[in-house]
């Protein structure tokens, strides 16, 4: 009984910890571009970064 | 550009590495009014300040995009009088993408940013050499002709 006890808490700990291993969606998100929104935000970390805003005007049509 | 270009590895690490990107609708005020948007897709480089130094009308795939944004990014490197990095993208630029059409206008800045850092006309004239011998019906090739005189 004890055992058994012991080994649900251990699988409810791994299966707690299992979202730490695999990928998150903001992981995966991380590999792709991450696009500024905010225009005074783009500027501040310009500036900030010693970097140029590239801006993309586009059609999503 | 979002089903090839941006996806692309390449282009990722070189957005991530140089530039804030930001992406707007082609008719989102007051910003599409501020800088004069007429087509898609429109592609600005601009400084903290908010001011234009580099434009590009049209798609590009990865071999198009990271070589122009290398351009601009090193025109307004020398405009700004940070030679060194300036040099340093066109250099990239032009050993990663030569066949690119913004090599040889690569090629031609670089002489400028090196005469300008150095004071020596002769950066031009290499920049003529290097030019003719590689890029001999570009027009930065005709533009860099008049240092070929030089001695």
């Amino acid at each position: 009984m004890r055992f058994s006890r012991f080994l649900v808490v251990t699988v409810a700990l791994v299966l707690l910890t299992v979202p730490i291993w695999l990928p998150s969606p903001a992981g995966a998100q991380g590999q792709g571009i991450q696009w500024v929104t905010n225009f005074d935000e783009a500027l501040a970390r310009a500036k900030a970064e010693n970097k140029l805003v590239f801006l993309d005007f586009f059609n999503p049509n | 550009m979002d089903a090839g270009t941006y996806p692309d590895q390449a282009v990722i690490q070189f957005i991530r590495e140089n530039v804030i990107p930001m992406r707007l609708l082609h008719d989102q005020q007051p910003l599409a009014g501020r800088f004069s948007v007429t087509w898609t897709p429109t592609l600005i480089l601009i400084d903290a300040q908010g001011k234009e130094v580099y434009r590009n009308e049209g798609a590009l795939g990865p071999a198009g995009l990271i070589p122009a944004l290398m351009l601009g990014i090193g025109k307004e490197k020398s405009h700004s009088g940070h030679y060194d990095k300036a040099v340093s993208y066109f250099d990239e630029l032009t050993s990663k993408y030569p066949k690119s059409e913004e090599a040889p206008e690569a090629i031609y800045y670089r002489g400028v940013a090196r005469f300008k850092s150095t004071k020596d006309i002769k950066a031009m004239k290499e920049a003529y050499l290097q030019l003719s011998a590689a890029y001999p019906g570009s027009p930065w090739t005709r533009k860099a002709q008049p240092y070929a005189s030089l001695k």
